[in-house]
């Protein structure tokens, strides 16, 4: 389990992180999201002991990062996909980690193989897309077949192929009981990976919950239009529902159900041509939540 | 730390920077070695030997072979010194000071074992650097009926003492780029220094009657002091090396102590700071 305990961390006059606290359950997938520059990466960096917390701190199973013995074989983690050297090959890339987690050369293979990358062991890393650099950082957080995994963005840069990938594997290593946690700025990319949701915004918690929970908060409007767009913005009108009206006289009407609405019309004796529920999508919610300031 | 030194050695041979700074060393050195021994000995063999007795004696009979292989050192010791420097700076330009921390969290491991790993990096220099000085200009000697000075035991004594000098220097590199992380800058000090800073100062003593002792102190001095012969002196650039009041193993000292004190400035001044 990671837990992150009361962090801040302030750079200068900047508050990054703001008493921040949350979990990251065994054997579950939770997706860290927030919009770009919300913290995300200055948390994990602070769990994995890149950064010094201002307070607070993060722990594995209770220890800090720099207090496992060959952390490499029990956090494997990927933080940004650039960070390699454009002139080493994957495979030495690796190999340069191994002897820190106690690990053999043919491990460094088996991970590559894992990641699809097998092939490409030997070229260079200048010459690969940043799909391929992708993977190769989550191969570097395999290595030491570990039980806790931070992955900071592992879907940028991915083709819709590669998200897949990413998703299969995730879900197969969450099953195998390990701790996931992954950050994104999109939930989109991550609702079918993810179990848990942590949504942070400037700094802030503002929502944390499994993902079933967060799509209770999702808000249904209902599209309608009738065969007389006047007599449909009077009934709009008398009803005071909440409702957009768009240019060709439908509307979209929130907080009322399409029964309710296809009541009223039958009352007001109003053809209907059209009435159908639209659900706003789960990153309506994400957005609204990010948006609004402390908005729980 | 053994796991983190067998780390440093895959980081250091797995790039191609290694080898491209060596080869360009080895023919700087050559191409200097060939003028200096051609041109040298085709000078000595014009004078009468009555003017020749009243000629430097760093010019003549044997020493005239050790004033040539002493440009090794005097002249290539920057290249082990950026070899080490850019060892650490390319770790925080490509950012690969992440995996490397996360690999090792406890940061003065991590310091330690480049220090340590750059130490043989350094002599793998030395070696390279001294056969391209030394070869080109034993066969000019040879050649040309002068002494290669090559059957002597000072001469492989001086051998010695030039590889602890390009050893050492790497290990200073280190420190620098630990002190420094950004590579532009550390490749700016470290020629500003050596190529600039440094020569002037050593010169002063010698253009003036100033009793500057403590240039000896100086890196560059050191590094020439562990040999006892520097190619300098003959252009009369501060004959500190000669003159130098220091043995070659308190000198030796000096140049580790320079990496020591870096080290140990950098650690709390920007070896600990974020990594973000």
């Amino acid at each position: 389990m990671i837990e992150v305990r009361s962090l801040t961390k302030r750079f200068g006059p900047v508050t990054a992180v703001d008493n921040l606290s949350f979990q990251a359950q065994e054997g579950r997938v939770t997706g860290f999201l927030g919009p770009n520059g919300s913290g995300k990466t200055t948390t994990l960096r602070a769990a994995l002991g890149l950064i010094r917390p201002t307070a607070g701190d993060v722990v594995f199973d209770g220890q800090h990062y720099g207090e496992i013995k060959r952390p490499a074989s029990v956090i494997g983690a990927a933080l940004e996909a650039s960070s390699f050297h454009p002139g080493r090959t994957a495979l030495d890339h690796l190999r340069a980690i191994a002897p820190e987690a106690g690990l053999p050369d043919s491990r460094c293979l088996e991970v590559l193989d894992i990641v699809g990358l097998a092939s490409q062991a030997d070229r260079r890393v200048g010459g690969y897309s940043m799909g391929m650099r992708g993977r190769l950082g989550v191969a570097a957080a395999l290595l030491g077949d570990p039980s806790v995994l931070l992955l900071d963005e592992p879907t940028n840069g991915l083709d819709p192929e590669g998200i897949t990938w990413m998703r299969q594997l995730l879900r197969a290593l969450a099953a195998q009981g390990r701790t996931i946690l992954i950050s994104s700025h999109l939930l989109r990319e991550v609702e079918a990976t993810v179990d848990d949701v942590v949504i942070i915004t400037r700094g802030r918690l503002v929502h944390a919950s499994p993902l079933e929970e967060l799509e209770r908060l999702e808000q249904p409007a209902t599209f309608v239009a009738a065969a007389d767009p006047v007599a449909l913005a009077a009934l709009v009108k008398a009803q005071r529902w909440e409702a957009q009206a768009n240019p060709d006289g439908s509307y979209l009407v929130q907080g009322t159900e399409a029964g309710g609405i296809g009541h009223a019309a039958f009352l007001a004796g109003l053809e209907l041509t059209q009435l159908a529920t639209q659900r706003a999508g789960l990153e309506q919610v994400f957005f609204r939540l990010t948006e609004g300031d402390g908005l729980k | 730390m053994r796991a983190a030194i067998k780390s440093e050695f895959r980081k250091l041979f797995s790039t191609r920077m290694w080898w491209i700074l060596m080869l360009c060393a080895a023919a700087y050195l050559m191409f200097m070695s060939l003028m200096m021994a051609f041109s040298l000995e085709f000078s000595i063999q014009q004078v009468s030997p009555e003017d020749l007795a009243t000629a430097p004696s760093m010019i003549q009979g044997d020493r005239l072979a050790l004033l040539v292989y002493s440009m090794a050192g005097s002249m290539a010791y920057v290249f082990p010194l950026l070899i080490g420097a850019l060892s650490v700076t390319q770790e925080y330009r490509h950012k690969t000071i992440t995996p490397t921390f996360l690999a090792e969290p406890r940061r003065v491991v991590v310091l330690g074992a480049k220090l340590i790993s750059s130490l043989p990096m350094g002599l793998v220099y030395g070696l390279v650097c001294l056969a391209a000085t030394v070869l080109p200009a034993a066969i000019v000697f040879t050649v040309m009926g002068g002494s290669n000075a090559l059957d002597k035991a000072d001469t492989w004594e001086f051998f010695a003492r030039a590889l602890l000098d390009f050893s050492l220097w790497a290990p200073v590199g280190v420190g620098v780029g630990a002190l420094l992380r950004s590579q532009v800058a550390a490749i700016v000090v470290v020629l500003a220094e050596t190529q600039f800073a440094e020569p002037i100062l050593r010169m002063v003593p010698s253009l003036t009657n100033w009793d500057w002792k403590w240039i000896e102190f100086l890196p560059g001095s050191a590094g020439d002091a562990i040999q006892g012969v520097s190619f300098y002196s003959l252009m009369g650039l501060g004959d500190s090396s000669a003159a130098s009041t220091l043995p070659w193993g308190w000198s030796a000292l000096v140049l580790g102590g320079w990496a020591v004190l870096f080290c140990a400035l950098a650690y709390p001044l920007s070896w600990k700071r974020d990594i973000s």
